[in-house]
């Protein structure tokens, strides 16, 4: 129980920390600083586990033996999926191309908006510069001239997606 | 605990298992919808396998029963935690690879002869209205969005929706994003 106290704890910290981050100053990569954030908090975690530990009789964990090995690490599992889904969360938030449209639309006059004014707010250009750029910074694909070409990176990310795609049969609808 | 932990596992392979199995199946309908449901289903398939695995673990590796101590219960919702949590992740991969428009440009490119595209061969590939049209198509089906005289317009559910994300992106300071 104490490696779940602890990782909902370090959690709801590491939201308040990126939060107020974030409210600071604005970010041009905001994955870095959830990454930097991540690191960060993973001894913050170990060092919650301890101070529990040692603080409440009744969380107690003794870390020389299996079942306490196991209780640390299934606290660190709970806060990296934790991790994971608050990524997933910032992202639609930060990326979502549906949500930036009904937020456009809210805010236009009479809260109403034709597909033209939607193209016309929220650009190709400024979509497909956000995307491609991203994918030159994370090495998925780099510049030959006017064109995109693939690296051995980007190359296998795209065959594990096809794989998925097929699995799942994604598209075929 | 690693009882709840091996079942937690276990759960999430039967459930990618019975998605796939599902996708396979068309017509499919609303896939997260079906997701959620196979999700919830197996549920009770968790509640089962807990305390099978946890008689199969030798006694030194094993908790109490849920209702005999706090440290039984609480290894056993640890369980359910972590599969509702690997259920999210399952989630954020799907709908990664699902509705990516950067992986969309991946696979476009890994599919062309010459294996390089420019910013105009994307344009003309995946022309905007259509690709624009096809997500409002999306937040209508969804109840988000409505259309009258050629105009959108957001819902009850649309506008609730823009109003937290809007406000939590503007605290963020993650406009205009998108």
């Amino acid at each position: 129980m104490t490696g779940m106290l602890t990782a909902l704890g370090g959690f709801a910290l590491y939201v308040l920390t990126h939060w107020a981050a974030c409210w600071a100053r604005s970010w041009s990569r905001p994955s870095r600083l959830l990454n930097l954030l991540w690191l960060a908090f993973l001894p913050v975690y170990v060092a919650g586990f301890l101070a529990l530990s040692h603080t409440y009789p009744w969380l107690a964990s003794d870390l020389r033996t299996v079942n306490g090995m196991i209780n640390l690490l299934n606290g660190l599992l709970i806060e990296v999926l934790l991790l994971i889904g608050y990524t997933a969360f910032f992202f639609l938030l930060e990326r979502g191309l549906s949500l930036r449209v009904t937020i456009e639309i809210s805010r236009a006059p009479q809260g109403r908006m034709k597909l033209a004014d939607i193209m016309r707010v929220y650009t190709y250009d400024y979509i497909l510069e956000k995307r491609l750029g991203q994918m030159l910074t994370m090495g998925y694909w780099r510049k030959n001239g006017e064109d995109f070409v693939s690296t051995a990176k980007g190359q296998r990310f795209a065959a594990a997606n096809k794989l998925v795609w097929k699995i799942l049969r994604i598209g075929e609808e | 605990m690693l009882s709840g932990i091996i079942t937690a596992f276990l759960c999430l392979a039967l459930f990618i298992l019975a998605v796939v199995g599902r996708f396979h199946s068309p017509p499919v309908g609303h896939r997260l919808h079906v997701m959620m449901r196979m999700w919830a289903l197996l549920l009770p398939v968790y509640a089962a396998l807990y305390f099978g695995v946890r008689a199969v673990l030798p006694a030194w590796l094993g908790c109490p029963l849920p209702w005999r101590s706090v440290e039984g219960l609480a290894a056993f919702l640890n369980g359910a935690l972590l599969y509702a949590l690997l259920f999210l992740v399952w989630c954020y991969c799907y709908f990664c690879t699902d509705h990516s428009l950067s992986v969309l440009y991946m696979l476009a490119l890994e599919d062309t002869p010459s294996r390089r595209l420019s910013s105009d061969d994307i344009k003309k590939a995946f022309p905007y209205e259509e690709l624009l049209c096809q997500r409002l198509l999306d937040l209508q089906n969804n109840g988000f969005v409505v259309v009258k005289d050629d105009a959108y317009s957001l819902t009850e559910k649309g506008q609730r929706n823009a109003r937290i994300a809007g406000g939590l992106k503007r605290f963020l300071r993650l406009e205009p994003g998108g």
